[in-house]
Formats: structure tokens, sequence, C-alpha cells
């Protein structure tokens, strides 16, 4: 019975005109993959932006350095501005020391980025390349986050030494205060626990990374995924059919 | 003395139908909605309200960094002058994180009304660049991942496309929400 013959009643909801059923075209892409697909896209796209400003940082770095330190001021002790150079200057060497290892891993991570985010991009449409580029991507940053993980770890103990030597310096600089606390113990057990808890978040952030890319690995080889990518007769994307 | 008409008897309902007057072409949404699963389009709005969020926190950042400069370069503080060279790294990332508040906003006022998905994709890419700050970066990164999750949902492209073709929001809920 169609809505126009029905007679008149105002208790009842007006009903919606009836619509022979059309199921709408859909992918089918499951919601995993999506899921997958956005998060390499995502990493893919920080990666890239990371690599970029690395290759800047390892450029120009400290003349960039120099051009936005704050200038010392007269009023400050010599020991400290001594100090605060001495410091930089260590800075510099531990960047220069491991600049061999840092420039292949920056090209390392824009490699891994570019290979994330187009296949990202590809697989969201169920392109079968994507599925096998997304594949490789997934084995180089899974490789890329452990070797970084353990360049970033010596990077850090060293320099852990150098920001220790800093504080102690700068703390002798500074008169002592006898009623407060002993900042000279207090100081640089902050420093160390604080290098520390950023180790340990860089690499727990490292450990889901590598997570996410071994399920990526997992999942972009099961059957019924594959046979997403391998049925040709599908929708577009990102405008499906009206 | 006869009465025109039989008062116990019930009316009899001698009007004929009239469809509700609703927008032309709901029957349209409608019978898009009816075959449709809703996905993720409930998340619009609320991907629509982050970004507003998001964008107005970017442009506070953007404003603090150029008030810092100005403070640097014009402050009555002699000592502030020795930090003119973060003053102007301030104002270098305040103007992109400027910018790209204002996309943000633009963008969730107009998805919000389920339009112009293409520029909220935009937005939620875009504002990975905040990156840069640092103080907008966790956020910023949880709502690209969120936002592109719901905007590549086949649904809601549906309901961007019923809403890009002038349907108002109201209408494109109710097709959604009030049929199974």
């Amino acid at each position: 019975m169609s809505a126009e013959s029905q007679t008149f009643d105002p208790y009842r909801s007006p009903t919606l005109p009836e619509v022979p059923y059309a199921p709408p075209m859909t992918t089918g892409r499951p919601g995993w993959l999506t899921t997958l697909c956005v998060l390499c896209i995502v990493l893919g796209a920080l990666g890239l932006m990371n690599s970029l400003l690395g290759a800047f940082g390892a450029i120009a770095g400290p003349a960039f350095q120099k051009a936005i330190q704050p200038k010392a001021s007269a009023k400050m002790p010599q020991g400290f501005q001594d100090a605060q150079i001495e410091f930089q200057e260590n800075i510099n060497a531990v960047q220069a020391k491991y600049f061999w290892a840092t420039v292949p891993a920056l090209g390392f991570r824009a490699v891994a980025a570019v290979l994330l985010l187009i296949g990202g991009i590809r697989s969201l449409s169920l392109v079968e390349s994507g599925r096998q580029t997304l594949l490789i991507a997934c084995g180089v940053a899974v490789v890329f986050e452990l070797l970084h993980a353990i360049l970033q770890s010596v990077v850090a103990m060293d320099m852990m030494t150098i920001v220790n030597e800093y504080i102690e310096k700068v703390l002798q600089s500074v008169p002592k205060n006898n009623n407060g606390p002993d900042l000279g113990k207090i100081m640089p057990t902050i420093v160390r626990w604080s290098i520390l808890g950023s180790l340990i978040f860089g690499f727990l952030i490292a450990l889901a990374k590598i997570g996410l890319y071994i399920f990526g690995l997992v999942y972009l080889r099961k059957p019924h995924v594959q046979a997403l990518f391998q049925n040709t007769s599908k929708p577009p994307l990102l405008s499906p059919a009206a | 003395m006869t009465l025109p008409e039989d008062p116990y008897q019930s009316p009899k309902a001698q009007q004929s139908y009239e469809p509700p007057k609703w927008s032309s072409n709901f029957s349209d949404a409608a019978a898009h909605a009816a075959g449709a699963d809703r996905g993720l389009i409930g998340h619009v709005p609320i991907i629509a309200l982050l970004l507003i969020a998001q964008g107005v926190s970017e442009i506070v950042f953007g404003l603090f960094g150029l008030a810092f400069t100005a403070l640097v370069y014009w402050g009555p503080e002699k000592e502030l002058s020795g930090m003119r060279g973060i003053g102007l790294l301030f104002a270098g990332i305040s103007v992109p994180c400027l910018s790209i508040g204002v996309l943000r906003i633009v963008a969730g006022i107009f998805n919000y009304h389920y339009r112009r998905r293409i520029l909220g994709i935009t937005a939620l890419a875009c504002g990975l660049c905040t990156l840069i700050t640092g103080y907008c970066a966790p956020t910023a990164i949880g709502l690209a991942i969120y936002g592109l999750i719901v905007y590549v949902n086949e649904p809601v492209i549906m309901a961007f496309q019923l809403g890009d073709s002038g349907r108002p929001r109201s209408e494109i809920r109710t097709a959604y929400f009030t049929r199974r």
C-alpha cells in the first residue's frame, strides 16, 4: 500500500515512500584494513616530515642553534657561561660522532615513510600493487624501527653523560644555599630519569609501531584480504555509486 | 429537528493523505538511507567539533607565538633582546599554525553540516604540520587517525554526498538515524 492511498490518521507517524530496495554498492573493505591503511598513511606522513626536519637539522643544525640561542647576560656567572658553551660544543661533538649513522637512518626512514604513504593510500583503494607496496613498507619499517631504537639508545647514553656534566658544572658555578635542598644530588637524578623516561617512552612507541607493522604483514597475507584486492569489479573508493 | 450529522458517530476521515512537507528531495535521501548501513556517520559531528576545538587551540598557540615575538622586539625589558632568535622561530611556527587553525575551523563548520569532506581531509592532513610545535602534536595525530578512519567510511561518503547536494543536516541525520 502506498502512502498516498492511505486514509489520514493524525495519530500515526507518516510513512516514508516505498521504493524498490537497491543495495548500496560497497567496496566491502573491512574496518581492520581501513584502520591499518590510515595508520600507515599517518605514520608515513609523520615519518616523511621527520626525515625532512632531520635532514634540515643535520645540514644546518649547529648554525641554526647558534642563531636562535639566547645571548648570555652579563649578569650570569662566568662559570655558568663557560658550562653553557662547553655543553653546546659537546652536543655538537656527539652529533658529529654519529653523523654517518644518522644520515643513512634519515634516508632509511624517508624510504620507509614514502612506501607506507603510497602503500596505505593505494591499499585503501583496494589496488593489488598497493597491498604489495604496503607489505614491503611494513617489512622495511620493522627493520628500521629496530635499528633506530638501538641507535637512539646509544646516542641517548652519550647525551646523558654530557647533560650530567653540564648540570654539575652549572651547580658548581651557582652560589650554594645552605638552607635549601641539596641541588647537587637532586638535579642529576631528575635529569637522568628524564632522559631514561624519554628513552623508555620512545621504546614503547617503537614497540607499538613494530606491533602494527607485524600485524600488517600478517593481515595483508590473509586469503580473504587478498581476495578483496583480486576483485576487479569494485566501485572506486572515494566516489561511491549514487 | 434533525441534526446534519450524527454526533455519536466517529468522524469519517474524508481528507486525502498529504505527504509531510519536508524538502523536495527527502524521499531520495530516505531511499538511500533505507538500504544503507549508517556506518560511522554518527562520528562526523564529533570530528567536526574536535576540528573546531583543535583549530581554536592552534590559533591560541599562534597568537601566543606572535605575542612573544612582539614582546622580544618591542617589549620594554632589555633582557629579552637576547631572545630575538627564538622570537623569530616562534613567528615562523605561529604563521602556519594560525592558518591551519583557521582551515580547521572552516572545515569543522562545513563538516558539521555534512559538507566538504575533502576540505575536512585536507584540514586533518595539513594539521599534521603542527607537529613542529610539539604543543598540538599528540592531539593532531590522534584526530588525523580518527578523522581519516571516519572520512573514508562508505556510508559517511554517501552522507557527505547528500550534504553537498544541498540537503540540510537534520534531514541527513533523520534519514540515517530514524530507520533501521
